[in-house]
Parts: C-alpha cells; structure tokens; sequence
C-alpha cells in the first residue's frame, strides 16, 4: 500500500468526510462494497473492542462543557502489512465489532493510491444518498412549520 | 444494621423462575422483541438511556424488557451494565447549534429566523385515548398513515438507525440574539470538567457543570416536580422557554495517536434554554439570567425541568437568598438519582432481624422498668 496524501493535514480532511458518511452509511451496504474490493492484506493492531465514550454538552449549547453521560462505542485499528505506516480507525456508536473492524479497514483503504480513487466514488455516491434522505425529512419537518398569530387585545 | 444470612436458595430460585413467568405474561400473546420497544416505546428507551446516563437504544430495549417496563430497574440494569465496559475516550462537546433540527419552539418570539417547527410533538394533541391504535397493527395501518411512529426512528445511537435522523440545516439559536444585545447573560465559559460523578463522588459546593452532569442523569419525575415546586413560588425564577430544539448532533471521539477527533455515530439530543428573571441594579444594567437542560432522545419534560431546576441552583451564584428546596443543592443533588434512592429504601426489605430484636429487648426493658413498683 501506497498512501495518496502528500501530507497529514490533508489526509486529516480527507478522512473527516469519509468517516462522516461511513458512519451514517448503513452496515449491509458499507460491508458489501468492502467486501467486492480487491483487498490487500491487513494488519489488525487493536481488535474490535466494546466500550463507553463519555459524551460532552455545552451550558446553553455554545459554552462551557460538561459530562452528559456515556454512550457505546466500539473500536478497531488495523495498518497495513508492509509497514508504510499507514493506520484505519473504526471508532461506532453501539456495539458492533464487525461494523467497527470495517469501518477501520475502509478508513486504511481509503488512504491507499491505487483503491483510494474507487473507495472516493462510493463515499460520494453515499453521500448524496444521505442528504437526500435528509432532505426527504427536512421536508417533513418543514411541514411542521407554525405560524402563530396574536390575537389582538386592547388598543394594540 | 442489617446482618447476612444463609439458606433460601431454593426459594430464591423458585422465585425468580415465578418472576420469569410472570415477565412473559399468556404464552398465547407473542413476545415484544427489542427492535419493536426501540422504535414503538422509544420515549421510554429515551428516559432509560438518560437516567441509566448509557446511551444504547438496543440495550436499553433489552432491559425495558428484562424489567418488564419497570423503568426504575431497566435504569438500574443499564448502570450495572456499564461497570463492566472500558471508556475507550470523552467527546468532544457536541454542537447543538449545528443539529439537524427535528423540532424548534420559542415561547419568547413569535417569529424567530427558522421559525416554530412542531416536530414530532404530544402538544396539542386532545389527550383522548386513541381506539384506532387498540385494534391490531394489521387494521391500524391504514387507519393512521400521518403517525410519527411509523417513521423509521433516529432516536438511537447506534449506527442502522442514525441515517434517518432530522434535517432542518442549523438555526440560529433564539437566545444568541439576546446575547447579542446584552440583554441576556452570556454562557460561562471555563475550560475543562474537572469532577466525573461515574469516578468520583459528589462534593459540595458542585460547580455547574458537575451539577449539569448530576441533573442530566437525575430522575425525571423529581426534578419536574422540583421544577414545579420553583413555578408555585418556591424558588421563583421567573422562566420562559426561549428555546427547545430537538435534533440530530454528530458525536466526535477523539484518537489520541491521531491528535483530532473522528466523527463516530449521530445522537438524536433536546435541548432547552430557559430564560429567567432578570438582574441588575445600581452599576449593572438589568439582564435576563438563564439555565440549561440537555437530553439524549426526544426528553422534552426532562430537559425543562433540569434547566428550571438548574436555574434555582445558581441562587447563590446570582446573591439570591436559598429558601426553598428547589435551590439547595446538597438536597437536589445528593436525591436526584433514583438508583441510589431506590437503592437505599429498597435496603428496608433485607433482614434487620437483629437490628429490631434489640429494638425490642430494649423498649421491653423499659416497659418493665416502668412497672417495676418504686423502690
């Protein structure tokens, strides 16, 4: 494996978006593609652990945090087998190993030079997808919409 | 003091499989299977996942249904449960003004920017008990195409359902534009939580954050009463709902090798700013004060009454005399968790054999003393 990014920075942007779609992309569909790939090997470093993740608020929603409570959260880091140090994270809500493990290895992947390019078009595909549902439900809540009218009293 | 005691396994087996049966209900009824309470009884999953301060909409289904629905235990079950998980991290705060809004109401404005969306609400429903849903599910479905519940629910954590989540793009949040003026008090601002009630217990004076974390995971019945006891004039605030939104928030993990956080799964959360009775006088130009409640799911009743309740706890920050319950924190805080409540009146039912013969031997004696003619 070869890594496509010149530097750490744009690997970091890279990978926010598509770990952001990853993790709303449903399991079947996201193994399925994973598992039609051409695959090189890889190396599991810390396998598909179940655990907690303790969740932050903000007072008034934009100040000081604070504890809200703990939420599941599996993980998984696998790198690649010829030592390029290259490293995928699987990090998901709820307590699902094999989802955790396939989001790390999608997330190594995605930052290999030959699959990369490929692994681009199903995120962008996934992505629309999802704001297209999230369009369907914004129309939805849109329907929701009030207007509230003051009845008049007095001289007002 | 209570003393141990030996024997009784046989009973106590028999009882439990007696329990088992009971929790089954007729055989000839079929089972509720856990995606059925997730998606049909999820304000109760919501209420466990908060007060059981676990955020897994499966496991909280799961011991919904161990508890046969008894609320207070499913909670017990959950924060048993996650004793024996690791804490792979804390998230970053999430970010309530970029939430995907599922619901927003102001009572303060007629028309804010983004303006009233109901959501999925019981407002304004009539309370009449709906027959259409007694009759079985085949027949309701199509009585009841317009029902909120037949959405594919986001109110999870986990990763199937949270695609489904709200949508509105972000709004601006109604109190920023009071902040904007000074009109009403900024939010505080501190760095980093510095106490975890999971690790270490509550001391007093709590600061407010360790009060938030207190009152998220506090129970919901308490605190709206509490809340309620501040509107009859216990601990007046004054308050108006400036602000409820409920929507979907990206969580973010951080990876420390990495040194910047992944996004991990979306969380359906409601929010409630309240804003209160102004202060100033003298030097200080009148300003609104305010208090925070924030809830995974869609926990409406909940976040208000922790955000009334957060309010009244702030008298001493705010030079306001403690006269009421509602604003003495050792009392709201060291009571508003229902495991350690029930915890500790449930006790009552172990054997204080000892404890009361003693009891017994003692007002014996002094009834005895008290007939003894005088010497």
């Amino acid at each position: 494996m070869r890594s496509r990014f010149q530097s750490s920075e744009a690997l970091k942007e890279a990978r926010l978006h598509w770990l952001s779609v990853c993790v709303r992309t449903p399991k079947d569909n996201l193994c399925q593609f994973l598992n039609g790939l051409e695959r090189p090997a890889i190396r599991i470093l810390k396998a598909p652990e179940v655990g907690l993740v303790m969740t932050q608020g903000r007072t008034h929603g934009t100040g000081a945090p604070f504890l809200l409570g703990e939420a599941s959260m599996t993980r998984c880091v696998v790198s690649d087998t010829d030592d390029q140090g290259l490293f995928g994270y699987g990090q998901i809500l709820g307590r699902d190993k094999e989802l955790a493990r396939a989001i790390a290895e999608l997330d190594l992947l995605a930052q290999d030079m030959e699959l990369g390019p490929q692994i681009d078009v199903w995120i962008a595909a996934w992505h629309d997808e999802l704001q297209s549902m999230e369009h369907a439900e914004s129309e939805r809540v849109q329907a929701t919409r009030v207007d509230f009218l003051t009845l008049v009293r007095g001289e007002d | 003091m209570y003393v141990a005691v030996k024997g009784g396994e046989k009973a106590i087996a028999e009882a439990h499989a007696l329990l088992a049966e009971l929790r089954r209900g007729d055989p000839a009824v079929a089972e509720l299977s856990l995606a059925q309470i997730q998606n049909q009884l999820s304000l109760a999953v919501d209420r466990v996942m908060n007060e059981g301060s676990l955020f897994d909409a499966e496991l909280a289904a799961l011991a919904i249904k161990q508890a046969q629905g008894d609320l207070i235990e499913a909670i017990f079950l959950l924060r048993a449960y996650r004793t024996t998980l690791p804490r792979h991290g804390v998230s970053t705060p999430i970010e309530t003004s970029e939430m995907r809004v599922l619901r927003r109401i102001s009572a303060t404005f007629k028309d804010v920017p983004g303006g009233q969306i109901l959501g999925p609400t019981y407002d304004y429903t009539h309370r009449l008990l709906d027959f259409s849903l007694a009759v079985d599910a085949m027949d309701a479905a199509q009585v009841d195409d317009d029902d909120w519940a037949e959405e594919p629910h986001h109110h999870d954590s986990t990763h199937s359902d949270a695609q489904s989540g709200g949508s509105e793009k972000s709004l601006p949040r109604v109190l920023a534009l009071l902040e904007q003026e000074g009109l009403v008090e900024p939010p505080p601002t501190e760095a980093s939580v510095s106490v975890d009630l999971t690790r270490e217990p509550l001391d007093f004076p709590a600061a407010r954050e360790t009060r938030l974390q207190a009152l998220a995971r506090g129970d919901e019945g308490y605190l709206l009463s509490l809340a309620y006891s501040t509107q009859r004039g216990y601990g007046r605030t004054h308050p108006f709902a400036g602000e409820i939104r409920s929507g979907v928030v990206m969580v973010h993990c951080p990876v420390e090798e990495l040194g910047y956080a992944l996004p991990v799964g979306e969380l359906l959360v409601t929010e409630c700013d309240m804003i209160n009775q102004f202060q100033g006088g003298g030097q200080v130009e009148p300003t609104f004060t305010r208090g925070y409640g924030l809830q995974v799911g869609l926990s409406e009743r909940k976040a208000m009454s922790m955000a009334l309740v957060d309010r009244a706890l702030r008298a001493d920050e705010l030079d306001e005399e403690r006269l009421s319950p509602a604003q003495d924190e050792e009392f709201v805080l060291a009571h508003c968790d229902n495991v350690e409540a029930w915890g500790f009146v449930s006790h009552l039912k172990l054997p204080h054999y000892v404890d009361f013969q003693s009891e017994l031997a003692l007002i014996r004696a002094l009834r005895q003393a008290a007939e003894a003619p005088d010497v």
